[in-house]
């Protein structure tokens, strides 16, 4: 243990975190001492420290590390935390004690043949005038040295412990933050929604109605170079397919980001859509007559798609059946193909199931090989 | 004779194009707005023969053209009405077409590319004729459960709503009896005729052929 780093980091931590403590022991017992009306002070001055050592926590918190210790999480100011503040401020003193008389003791027993030239050596409690003496010296302050190294480990460990024990979350507080996190999650995911839609209408107002514009335009143009057989119209032809033809992309790449059917008509309106654009025949019976709060509705028309879309693609089915209701505050999707099933719970399915998760529901796979393949997901909706 | 017209479309750069493109084919436009509040005041302003509106306006944008278009075609009989949609919405376009009353159409924002079409199209509605976008009159008919059936299996439920029994079918179509089972199956199937007794299912099927 001497040779590694282990005992400096253990004077380096202490050495960081022992200030403090330090003033303020001494800035409570100064006026204690003085005595007479000054004692009166020690009050105000033991509130100060509190307020400030309770401020300064961060700063212990993140110190362990200096043990190689992970940083100890960060809790709302409360008793313990005050407690441990008033610990160490009663502690400080002695370890700062310690730390001197270790220190100087040891560096005193091992330096003392050089030092008896100068007159006795006082170590502590012996006292060294005879150089036989400070031969003997060297060995018993190397021990000391030693033992103290190890002591000084041991002080910083129980600190950051008590540190530990007395600053980190407690169990409700830590329920409180996962609450908090899954609320946070879903606030996440209602800002990205918001920001498709944003993007989606920012599309469409914009560049979508421009590009009609322009087409028509070129349309117009085409009609006046009719006939003239020259490279002009020719080009102008070739504009106007171009400029067609990058319409159709960005209505693709507009559904694609939110689906204009889904914000003007809710899951049943863009269910119908979906069915219409699949390649393959899909029977679905849907029953809902309400609009769903917006993120259910979003997180289930993405995994409708994504379902339809992988059936589609890979399963080989020749039907998809449908099926969606809300029970009992739960929606429930089911997709089932007839195909040859083996689908693996990966890619975009996957990442479905985080959305469905982060809306507090799950989604279920079951694709053994040969088939069917029914995905199901429930949402609850409060 | 120019056709008096009014135009509601929220882009400006759009209404700009439309108004200029609609003039040079003898249309005249009395207003061009920007929403359907304006668009209802301008119809009773102007009392144009035509209206064209948008479909997804201000303040909400979601189908605040298609109810003005639905509430005008309600307070102005004669009035033509076309309602460009950016998508095709099935509902929406079910809603407008219903009735009888004929001068209707509802046509996707990428037929404005295609100029002569869109104008002969405005000139079909104001002869009193009705004009659906190919794209709705193809989703609809992709939905119809007879357009899943494959060829033989049509010819199969042709000879049935003949009144043939399956060997008279097997024989037309020069196939086994067995083969012809396998075709009313899958017609069964694919009509979402739930399996009770057969004989009831066959009349059921053949309903379905004669209604489509």
């Amino acid at each position: 243990m001497l040779v590694s780093s282990r005992p400096w980091r253990a004077v380096a931590y202490l050495a960081a975190r022992l200030p403090i403590p330090t003033l303020g022991a001494l800035f409570v017992l100064a006026p204690i001492l003085a005595g007479g009306w000054a004692i009166a002070l020690a009050v105000p001055a033991t509130l100060a420290y509190l307020v400030a050592a309770t401020l300064a926590t961060p700063l212990e918190r993140r110190l362990v590390t200096l043990l190689d210790k992970p940083p100890i999480p960060a809790a709302k100011p409360n008793l313990r935390v005050v407690t441990h503040t008033a610990t160490s401020a009663i502690l400080a003193p002695f370890e700062v004690a310690f730390l001197t008389c270790w220190s100087i003791g040891s560096l005193a027993l091992i330096l003392s043949p050089a030092l008896l030239g100068e007159g006795p050596v006082a170590a502590g409690l012996v006292t060294i005038d005879t150089t036989t003496e400070a031969w003997i010296a060297v060995p018993a302050g190397l021990a000391l040295f030693i033992a103290g190294t190890y002591a000084t480990v041991g002080l910083a460990e129980a600190h950051a412990f008590l540190a530990r024990e007395l600053l980190r979350p407690q169990p409700d507080e830590l329920q409180q933050r996962v609450t908090e996190l899954a609320r946070s999650r879903v606030r996440l995911i209602d800002a990205f929604d918001v920001e498709r839609r944003r993007i989606e209408r920012d599309l469409h107002d914009g560049a979508q109605q421009q590009l009609v514009t322009l087409a028509m335009t070129l349309d117009l143009a085409r009609i006046e170079l009719e006939g003239t057989n020259t490279e002009a119209e020719r080009l102008v032809d070739q504009a106007h397919r171009q400029a067609t033809s990058t319409m159709r992309e960005l209505k693709d790449l507009i559904h694609g980001i939110h689906p204009p059917a889904l914000a003007d008509r809710g899951l049943p309106g863009a269910i119908e859509e979906l069915a219409d654009r699949s390649p393959l025949p899909i029977r679905h019976t849907t029953q809902l007559d309400q609009r769903l709060p917006e993120s259910v509705e979003t997180a289930a028309y993405f995994v409708l798609a994504e379902a339809l879309a992988n059936a589609a693609k890979h399963s080989e089915a020749d039907a998809i059946d449908l099926d969606v209701q809300l029970a009992d505050h739960t929606l429930i999707l089911n997709v089932h193909d007839n195909g040859k099933g083996g689908a693996q719970p990966a890619g975009g399915l996957a990442g479905l199931g985080d959305r469905v998760a982060a809306v507090g529901g799950r989604l279920t796979l079951h694709s053994p090989i040969g088939g069917p393949t029914t995905v199901r997901a429930e949402i609850p909706c409060p | 004779m120019p056709v008096s017209t009014v135009i509601a479309e929220d882009s400006g750069l759009l209404r700009d194009g439309l108004v200029g493109m609609l003039e040079r084919f003898d249309f005249t436009v009395k207003a061009a707005v920007g929403d359907a509040e304006q668009l209802l005041k301008a119809v009773d302003e102007h009392q144009p023969q035509l209206v064209i509106t948008d479909v997804r306006m201000p303040p909400d944008f979601r189908d605040e053209g298609l109810r003005a278009a639905l509430a005008l075609r309600a307070s102005h009989p004669g009035l033509k009405i076309v309602v460009l949609s950016q998508y095709v919405e099935q509902t929406s376009a079910a809603e407008l077409l219903a009735g009888e009353q004929g001068g209707v159409g509802y046509l996707l924002k990428d037929r404005v590319a295609d100029v002569r079409a869109l104008v002969a199209a405005l000139h079909h509605v104001l002869e009193g004729g009705t004009v659906v976008d190919p794209e709705v009159v193809r989703r609809l008919l992709a939905q119809h459960p007879l357009e899943r059936l494959t060829a033989r299996e049509r010819e199969t439920l042709a000879l049935m709503a003949e009144g043939h029994s399956n060997s008279a079918i097997a024989k037309r179509l020069v196939v086994t009896e067995t083969t012809v089972a396998k075709h009313i199956r899958n017609v069964f199937d694919k009509l979402d005729l739930p399996p009770t007794e057969d004989h009831h299912r066959r009349v059921l099927a053949v309903v379905a052929y004669l209604q489509g």
